[in-house]
């Protein structure tokens, strides 16, 4: 059961934004998506989910072509990076809907309300909540979900460190569970704390991909933090360029 | 769905000014039908024949009827376009969508299978 990405391309007007990425996600497997701004994350996240057509390229999931919104429903769940709940609703009202839609068992369901801290929130609307709130509320919605690829885009900007710890533990316990976790993540010590591997992108192209220690062997650069890996892959990219 | 829809249409200025254009209509309609109805009638008094086929199911309700059929008309695309402008302004149509296909999808395929057996 894996999610296969094979040389996605896709463009925003005249502009190429993502060539060639290919990638696989296998279960229980959390690949992070790194880069500089405009490097392409939130596009081929995107593209995954069929939210903007690809111009070239095909996924798969267990070798069958996943090209409906029908398809795509079977196998994924998301959070998009911009998206806010609508300010009308209350909070329980959402929490209802991301259950009932999810399919995943209520005591899961309820784990996860508790673990976000949303139990409090219940009786107030999306449009009372602070930004990190609506976070959790969409994040609740993404992983309250018995589908096998869970999609985020940039899942962890919003929190303060404490509950970044509670978010990092709930992310690699859906994991475990069987999830598959294709997250773009912007901060690279957030991203070194939660990938299983690492996809770098930088102007649309993937420049590596693979786990920690595959990428620190490539930058020849044992030990060092990803985002030193990241510099030296990215500068021996623009040097060859 | 319903809910999450109907908490976005409840609050919006739009529904109800829609809603209060609609009863004016809908009861202007009803003023004028038994207006015409009660004018009618007195009229037909005399005639035996004429006042077995005056019903006030014709002169009254079905008017009526025809005035709440036009208001909805009016009024739910209002409502409909309302809800999906807001979910698509804040980025969750999409994502919507994606996390409710899968359910209208078997939901779906059940009835047709329903229907074909």
């Amino acid at each position: 059961m894996s999610l296969d990405v094979q040389r996605l391309t896709m463009t925003r007007g005249r502009r190429r934004v993502v060539e060639d990425v290919s990638l696989t996600l296998s279960p229980g497997e959390i690949l992070v998506v790194v880069g500089a701004n405009g490097a392409g994350k939130t596009t081929l996240l995107d593209g995954v989910l069929g939210f903007v057509r690809p111009t070239g390229g095909r996924i798969t999931w267990n070798g069958a072509a996943v090209r409906t919104l029908g398809e795509r429903a079977r196998i994924l769940s998301c959070m998009p990076d911009d998206a806010d709940p609508p300010a009308e609703v209350t909070v329980e009202a959402l929490l209802a809907f991301a259950r009932r839609f999810g399919g995943v068992a209520p005591e899961v369901a309820s784990g996860i309300e508790e673990r976000l801290g949303l139990a409090k929130l219940r009786k107030a609307r999306a449009g009372e909540l602070s930004r990190g709130e609506r976070r959790r509320i969409q994040l609740h919605a993404a992983l309250c979900t018995s589908r096998p690829v869970i999609v985020l885009d940039e899942p962890l900007g919003t929190f303060d460190p404490l509950q970044l710890l509670g978010i990092l533990d709930l992310l690699r316990e859906r994991a475990a569970a069987g999830a598959s976790l294709l997250l773009s993540v912007h901060q690279m010590a957030d991203a070194e704390k939660i990938a299983s591997r690492i996809l770098i992108l930088d102007e649309g192209r993937a420049l590596a991909i693979g786990t920690l220690d595959e990428l620190r062997e490539r930058a020849g650069a044992p030990g060092a933090s990803l985002e030193t890996v990241f510099l030296e892959l990215l500068r021996r990219a623009r040097a060859a360029a | 769905m319903l809910r999450r829809e109907l908490a976005i249409v409840m609050r919006a200025r739009i529904t109800w000014l829609a809603a209060a254009l609609s009863a004016l209509l809908v009861g202007h309609g009803f003023v004028l039908a038994i207006d015409l109805y009660s004018a009618g009638s007195r009229s037909v008094l005399s005639n035996t024949l004429a006042a077995r086929e005056f019903d006030p199911l014709a002169g009254i309700v079905r008017p009526l009827l025809g005035g709440l059929y036009l208001s909805v008309s009016l009024l739910a695309p209002l409502v409909a376009a309302r809800a999906i402008a807001i979910e698509k302004e804040r980025r969750t149509f999409r994502p919507l969508l994606l996390q409710t296909a899968r359910r209208w999808a078997s939901s779906l395929r059940k009835r047709s299978r329903r229907w074909s057996a």
